[in-house]
């Protein structure tokens, strides 16, 4: 008996920063998502699955346009034409709480309830009878544990528990109905089938198997590197194998290229034409790239002053596109200027007091360091402040201020050094 | 830095000027023109750069610019440097220890980094600078500097901070702005977006309204269809009906017809029948008979047998007989004359045969005979190869053999080849062994700078104060490690703190800020707005189905009218739009009176969500503080653990890292300590092998050790190829000699061979009576004539033969036709029997046909005759017949049977013609079509046509309606199916993503300058906080003992009158004044202080310069200037100090002040000066062409 484990389809979310990229396929690139699912449909198919289990967010939600629903409703037909069935749940982005309505699928697609958790069985799937249990979100921020409240395992059979869940501990995900990997193992189900990490994770492999297949497409640069699902082979009671399939159709990555004083323009173009061959290569199919520079470089005020950036991310489009499918996505400069900072550091002038009051902040004084963030971002937190919460950006998320810390300092330092050089 | 010894190459008036500079003071006099001012720009830029544009280089002629000067640091170093002009300057110079001095950048990290422009406003200044104020303090890049003191004013720093702002503004500003920073324009493009992709969605709603009215289209084309086929029913009966109409008239004329016809009885259709055929019957004979007396009348006699034909006739089978023999006389006619023309040519060529061989018998060649000529003839070819090859191939090997015993005599003498290829081979190796040397110690220096740069990177980690090359009281590598997991778990635990904070402050923010909103907006109340809204839909309603579904009758109708024109004004085309109208508004105000219903339930709601955020504040703030003590806590443990080491730790994953740069510098001073052993082993194997080559080949050089390899190998491979060539040359040669014996025996074998055919040839000629002298050739010719001349005149035999025998045959056959033409023809017989016989069967063909022609005739008439006697019989018979049958049915005569028959026939088809009109109906009008007989007696075809006409217009109005329904109900389905295709909205939300990106992207570039104009500020406050009380303190301590505690306290003023020069100085009475309210000599006093706080505040964190001061007492009186002179004089424990002045007073205060200090008199000639060794300025005469250069080129501004 085989089955595909898929979740976080996330349709019709739009790919993050390469809508505005001059020479990027739009229309691929909108529908990026759904030819993902459509990648997943047809491995389905081709792999002639038993059946298909979605752990929540199959649309992605921030808005509650129906023809999404339309088209998916459509596209499952396929599948129903195949008797391939399908199971889902709802998440956090599709929860039932939101403006959508109750869907009404193909027959061969069951969406589980919000209001108690469910069970469905299939009988005799290669000598085997399956429960699927499963509950959808029933608004948005689920904050119980809803594994807890699953069944009891359907004795005989190989029992599947469909849950969309941030495991506790997990911060870099919101906190929706958190759960421990010991619930889930004491509950008795031999395969949970969870959602909502992005990422491949297989949080127990064996006794159950507890694995995040993580979404099927990255929609931006922090969801990185192959996307896909996984397709769970079954014998007897116990899960014989665990295969990941990329689906992605745009995949993102990022080049981070360290330079030196002494590197030039051409150096850096160098390098970074030879790491985008290398990672289209790796690929195998259209990438969205962002570019990090890092290190103490001689153009570092040209770059970031003098309208460098902008020439730089023109040959670096030139670059990718020479390679064909590559798109740069964002040019990220860190680099600063080529200056002895540890010896301004030392220095009893403005600067080197300015220089370790920064490492003061970076070295961990909360207080302090959030006194100065409020102090500095407050006027914009103010104004565009929901605005930069849907756009993803926390402004008080602690890697963004270190890293704006650290371009703070070159800044300062750059602005100083340019002023004494008589520039 | 102070210094010891200063020589003036050359600058300006003084050239090869020696100056010792004895003590931490050093008062310089000398009066005017004696340069002094010379001196003092000499000693501003002899730290730093001689400028390029100086006036001092026309002064001192063509030598370029130098000076040399010899200092001590203040650590105890001394060393000296020399700078002379250029560009850049030429500085050369060492430390005592001997180490370079490189360059400027060295120089500028001895002398503490100060600038120039530091040096020479703060560090050798005038009276001039102190006159000019906080203008000279506020030069060049003094600001920052000065503020760092918490004197001078924003400097650079100001600068700084308006260009990042400047950049910073240009991407966002808060509040409202006419021209949009870039941020600000991305929000109003997002916010924009953000409406527009809101618009462009597809609610589940729309997709129910679209549904339903789907569903509502496909009901009315449902009941269409039903009406539709109800007319359609109709319309087929009336088509049927109009179609039978015609079968119907018809039958009922026939069955009026049939009335009146009378029937005889007994005549039944069989009978009818049979009447018919006896009539037809007799007809036909009676016609037959007619035709055949016709033809009799017409027939001719045909003439009898001739007497000729008769005899050929009689002759016919020997005439037959003739024929077969035909073929074969006609085949040896043409076959004679050739076989006579080939017994001719035959004879002609065995008689030429005889002719060329007289005497000679033509005898016959046996086949033994012939198979030995022929082994002969193959055999001489092999033989004559063979001969020829074994000659070719003697050339060949005796030229080889010649040439290889040549090359072996020319080869020089054999040498010890197994000696040299040693020699290469150590060669070889000796040279891998320099190279190998040379690796080594390369990889040794690399080793050895990283174990420097090692123990600088382990050294500026721990403090210098670490010998970090013996072993140190470390912590284990996994308790390190285990603080450096509870390190980042007290991190991340802190940081998670943080934000969950931050995110429960931002909730309780959003959550507050929804409250109010709404608040804002209020309940409202449209109840009676909606109820009207909703009565006046209803009535709308209520007309519309009274309408169109209501029956009424038509008394009711007016009123309806009525009101109908009451409620559209008029307009009752209108209704069904008002209506329309009606209903969306009455839903509208529906929905809008729903949503105001549950603003309280959402204000409620709202109310508990904020008070819960505010509780988790609470609580997160508390776990907050629980997790930073424990941060402490753990911070302490961690010093404690590296206490015993005497270090000062860093983080947990720094110090993991310096852990393996220690363990990364134990093996590379392993690996050192290798190499140094391994070099010194190839180094003893090198010096043995090269004295065994010295030996072995004395006249080689050893240098260089590239060319020693590659001529001992040349040496070996000579020799070893001399020999490989001589064992080669020898192989050859035995080789050849045996070729050469094979071929002796080859050639022996071959000439037996020859005399063996030759012996065969002789015996075969002399058996066949030949000359035994002939050769081969000419043998085979012999033997092919006996052969041709033997098989002449074997042919010549057969031919005679066959002419024979076929000249026989043609005479009997030429006697047989002979005989039978004068038996069976008349007239004379051709003289060619084949003619003969041709015209004998061509006579006898023609006698046959003319007696078919007789006999065929008679047939034909006896045949004529017989028919119609058969027909006439025939015809009596049916007439008798026809007789029988009148008398049966009654009749008298076959006419009037006729007339009966045709009466009966009459009535038949009537009836046959009523019976298929009813067939007709019932296919038509099916089995009840007798019900329709009321309907098709009282209607037309014209009545039929305009029922039918009215009933089709009103089917093509429902077809009508119902293609309208159809075509709404395909377009609302089209729409639904075109729903999944659609991403009309992905393109917006792309869009709006597009704009998000922007912001970011945006936020990401703004939020670095929003946070530099921060911490500048920070910044700022810190230093007037902190350093300024300090250093003004100074400056009021120096400026209160100069004045003799005239003015006692100094402040810095932030107010905003004072912006161009922030001090306020306080007299002993506490009167506050600004720097411009002093008099001169106290401002002076004031800006020498502050030069002198500087001083003594850089001193302690930098390098201490030399303090040069030309006439700065000049505004000062006794008092004061002999107090600063006292100042000056406990100064110099900071600083070196070099007053230079030209007034004698103050000579003499300075030798009150220090009486045994040296002073340097410019006045006096050398070695006149107290205590010191120097001359005069040797420019010192040319005043009068100094002073031109100077009016020339004047000293540049200061």
């Amino acid at each position: 008996m085989r089955f595909l484990h898929a979740a976080d389809v996330h349709l019709d979310a739009p790919l993050r920063g390469l809508e505005a990229r001059e020479g990027a396929p739009v229309e691929e690139l909108r529908t990026a998502t759904r030819r993902a699912f459509q990648h997943l449909l047809a491995l389905a198919l081709r792999e002639q699955v038993d059946f298909v289990v979605i752990a929540g967010d199959l649309f992605d939600g921030d808005y509650s346009d129906v023809r999404s629903w339309a088209w998916t409703a459509k596209e499952f037909q396929s599948l129903a034409q195949a008797g391939i069935r399908v199971f889902l749940i709802r998440g956090n982005h599709d929860s039932l709480g939101g403006s959508s309505r109750q869907l009404r699928w193909p027959e061969n697609v069951h969406e589980f309830r919000g209001d108690r958790p469910d069970t469905r069985i299939l009988k005799h799937l290669g000598h085997l009878d399956v429960a699927v249990h499963g509950q959808s979100f029933p608004a948005r921020a689920v904050t119980e544990d809803l594994a807890a409240g699953y069944p009891d395992p359907v004795p005989g059979a190989f029992n599947i528990g469909l849950l969309h869940t941030s495991l506790s501990g997990d911060a870099e995900h919101e906190p929706y109905a958190p759960t421990r990997p010991e619930v889930l193992k004491l509950k008795g189900y031999d395969y949970w089938a969870l959602g909502h990490i992005h990422t491949l994770r297989r949080v127990h492999e064996d006794g159950p198997v507890i694995l995040y297949p993580g979404c099927t497409q990255g929609r931006h640069v922090h969801e990185r590197g192959e996307k896909g699902c996984v397709i769970v082979t079954v014998e007897g009671r116990g899960v014989r194998d665990v295969t990941f399939h990329a689906l992605d159709v745009v995949r993102w990555e990022r080049l981070t290229i360290d330079l030196g004083p002494d590197d030039d323009r051409d150096a850096l173009l160098d390098r970074a034409e030879q790491r985008l061959a290398d990672l289209q290569a790796a690929a195998g199919r259209p990438l969205a790239v962002r570019v990090v520079l890092r290190g103490r470089y001689r153009a570092h005020h040209a770059l970031v002053v003098e309208g460098g950036l902008a020439d730089l991310r023109d040959q670096l489009d030139v670059i990718a596109h020479g390679l064909g499918a590559v798109w740069i996505e964002h040019v990220e400069v860190r680099t600063s200027p080529p200056l002895d900072l540890n010896q301004r550091r030392a220095a009893e002038d403005l600067v080197g007091e300015l220089l370790r009051d920064l490492d003061r902040l970076q070295s961990g004084d909360g207080d302090d360091l959030a006194a100065v963030m409020e102090e500095a971002l407050g006027p914009l937190r103010h104004r565009a402040g929901r605005e930069l919460q849907q756009a993803g950006l926390r402004l008080s998320d602690s890697e963004v201020m270190r890293q704006w810390l650290a371009q703070a300092e070159g800044l300062i330092a750059d602005a100083f050094a340019n002023l004494e050089s008589g520039a | 830095m102070r210094y010891h010894h200063l020589h003036v190459e050359n600058f300006g008036i003084h050239r090869d000027w020696p100056i010792p500079l004895a003590g931490d003071v050093q008062l310089i006099y000398g009066p005017n023109e004696a340069g002094k001012t010379t001196l003092l720009q000499l000693l501003r830029e002899i730290l730093f750069r001689i400028h390029p544009q100086t006036p001092y280089l026309q002064c001192s002629g063509n030598g370029p610019l130098a000076a040399r000067v010899e200092f001590e640091l203040s650590d105890g170093r001394r060393g000296w440097f020399r700078r002379q002009k250029g560009n850049p300057d030429q500085i050369i110079g060492e430390l005592a220890d001997g180490s370079p001095l490189g360059g400027q950048t060295v120089l500028d990290q001895l002398s503490g980094g100060a600038s120039a422009s530091l040096y020479q406003n703060i560090f050798a200044f005038s009276a001039e600078e102190l006159r000019a104020g906080a203008d000279s303090l506020r030069a060049a890049d003094l600001g920052d500097a000065l503020f760092g003191g918490g004197i001078g004013g924003l400097g650079v720093f100001q600068q700084v901070q308006a260009t990042l702002q400047k950049r910073m503004e240009a991407l966002f500003k808060p509040g409202k702005v006419a021209a949009k920073p870039r941020i600000n324009a991305v929000l109003a493009e997002l916010r924009a977006a953000q409406e527009q992709f809101q618009q462009a969605q597809c609610r589940p709603q729309a997709y129910d309204d679209w549904e339903e009215r789907r569903q509502a289209h496909a009901e009315k084309i449902s009941r269409l269809d039903e009406q539709m086929e109800e007319l359609r029913r109709r319309g087929e009966l009336l088509r049927r009906q109009k179609q039978a109409l015609q079968a119907w008239v018809q039958r009922r004329g026939a069955m009026e017809e049939r009335r009146r016809i009378d029937v005889p009885a007994g005549i039944t259709r069989e009978l009818a029948a049979e009447f018919h055929a006896l009539d037809n019957e007799r007809e036909l004979l009676t016609q037959k008979l007619r035709e055949l007396e016709e033809k009799r009348l017409r027939r001719r006699p045909v003439a009898p047998l001739t007497a000729a034909e008769s005899a050929l006739l009689a002759a016919e089978e020997e005439i037959s007989s003739l024929q077969p023999q035909l073929s074969q006389m006609l085949a040896w006619s043409g076959e004679l004359p050739q076989l006579r023309s080939s017994r001719d040519t035959l004879e002609q060529e065995l008689a030429r045969f005889r002719r060329e061989r007289p005497g000679r018998e033509l005898s016959v060649v046996t086949r033994e005979q012939q198979a030995a000529a022929r082994r002969l003839a193959e055999e001489l070819p092999s033989l004559e190869e063979r001969t020829r090859s074994l000659k070719q191939q003697r050339e060949k090997l005796d030229a080889r053999l010649t040439r290889q015993r040549r090359k072996l005599n020319a080869l020089p003498a054999s040498r010890s080849v197994k000696e040299w290829e040693r020699l290469a081979k150590g060669a070889a190796v000796w040279q891998t062994q320099a190279r190998e040397q040379r690796d080594q110690a390369v990889r040794l220096a690399e080793v050895q700078h990283d174990i420097d740069n090692l123990l600088r990177d382990l050294g500026s980690v721990v403090g210098a104060e670490v010998d970090l090359t013996q072993p140190l009281p470390l912590p284990l590598r996994t308790t390190i490690e285990t603080f450096r997991t509870r390190w980042e778990r007290q991190a991340q635990a802190e940081a998670e703190a943080e934000r969950r904070l931050h995110d429960a402050c931002e909730e309780l923010y959003r959550a507050r800020k929804e409250l109010a909103q709404c608040e804002a907006i209020g309940p409202g109340d449209d109840t009676d707005h909606v109820a009207a809204r909703r009565a006046h839909r209803d009535r709308g309603w209520r007309l519309i189905q009274r309408l169109c579904w209501g029956g009424d009758s038509s008394a009711a109708e007016a009123p309806l009218a009525a009101e109908i024109d009451a409620w559209t004004e008029h307009r009752p085309d209108q209704l069904p739009a008002l209506y329309e109208a009606a209903v969306t508004a009455a839903d509208q105000a529906a929905d809008r009176a729903l949503e105001r219903a549950a603003w309280e339930t959402q204000r409620q709601q709202r109310l508990r969500e904020v008070e819960v955020r505010a509780a988790r504040c609470t609580e997160l703030e508390a776990a907050l503080a629980a997790v930073r003590q424990a941060g402490g806590e753990l911070r302490e443990e961690w010093q404690t653990l590296w206490s015993p080491a005497g270090i000062r730790p860093r983080s947990p994953a720094e110090m993991l890292e310096w852990l393996q740069k220690r363990e990364a510098l134990d093996a590379q001073r392993g690996k050192s300590a290798g190499l140094q052993q391994s070099l010194a082993a190839i180094e003893q194997e090198r010096g043995a092998f090269a004295q065994q080559l010295a030996r072995v080949w004395p006249e080689l050089p050893l240098t260089p050790i590239e060319a020693v390899v590659p001529a001992v190998e040349q040496r070996a491979r000579e020799i070893r190829r001399v020999e490989e060539d001589r064992s080669r040359l020898l192989a050859e040669i035995d080789d050849l000699t045996t070729d050469d014996e094979d071929l002796k025996r080859q050639e022996a074998q071959v000439q037996t061979d020859l005399a063996d055919w030759h012996a065969r040839l002789t015996a075969l000629l002399s058996e066949l009576k030949l000359p035994t002298e002939w050769r081969l050739d000419q043998l085979a010719a012999e033997l092919a004539c006996l052969q041709r001349a033997a098989e002449v005149q074997e042919q010549l035999d057969e031919v005679a033969r066959r002419l024979q025998e076929g000249e026989r045959r043609w005479s009997e056959y030429e006697q047989e036709v002979q005989r039978v033409w004068q038996s069976a023809a008349s007239g004379p017989c051709p003289r060619d029997p084949v003619a003969a016989a041709e015209e004998l069967a061509r006579r006898l063909k023609s006698a046959r046909d003319r007696r078919e022609e007789i006999n065929r005739d008679a047939a034909e008439a006896a045949a004529d005759e017989g028919v119609r006697q058969h027909t006439a019989g025939l015809l009596q018979q049916c007439e008798e017949r026809l007789a029988a049958l009148c008398e049966r049915l009654g009749f008298s005569s076959a006419a009037a049977l006729k007339v009966g028959v045709e009466r009966f026939e009459t009535a038949d088809r009537l009836d046959q013609q009523i019976h298929q009109a009813e067939r007709d109906l019932g296919n038509i009008l099916l089995a009840d079509w007798e019900s329709h007989a009321e309907e098709l007696d009282t209607t037309t075809a014209e009545e039929l046509t305009e029922k039918l006409d009215r009933l089709n217009n009103e089917l093509d109005q429902l077809r009508a309606a119902h293609a309208r329904e159809v075509a709404e109900q395909g377009k609302l389905a089209a729409r639904l199916r075109a729903l999944a295709e659609e991403t009309d909205v992905l393109s917006r939300a792309a869009n709006l993503e597009a704009k998000r990106a922007e912001l970011v992207a945006a936020v990401h570039e703004w939020a670095p300058l929003a946070l530099t104009q921060v911490l500048l500020r920070r910044a700022v406050r810190r230093f007037q906080e902190e350093r300024q009380p300090e250093m003004l303190g100074e400056v009021a301590d120096l400026l209160r003992r100069i004045t003799g505690g005239e003015h006692v306290a100094i402040r810095r003023s932030f107010e905003s009158e004072h912006d161009g020069d922030p001090l306020l100085v306080e007299d002993r009475r506490g009167q506050p004044r600004t720097a411009e309210q002093l008099s001169m000599g106290a401002r002076a006093q004031l800006y020498l202080a502050i030069r002198l706080a500087f001083v003594v505040d850089y001193c302690r964190r930098n390098e201490p310069l030399p303090v040069v001061m030309d006439d700065v007492l000049v505004h000062f009186d006794d008092h004061r200037a002999r107090r600063t002179l006292e100042v000056l004089a406990e100064f110099s424990q900071h600083a070196q100090v070099l007053l230079l002045t030209c007034h004698r007073r103050t000579v003499e205060l300075w030798r009150e002040v220090r009486p045994q200090a040296p002073i340097l008199d410019l006045s006096r000639s050398e070695g006149d000066h107290e205590g010191t060794a120097g001359r005069r300025p040797a420019g010192r005469r040319k005043r009068t062409a100094r002073a031109e250069a100077s009016r020339l080129f004047p000293p540049p501004e200061r």
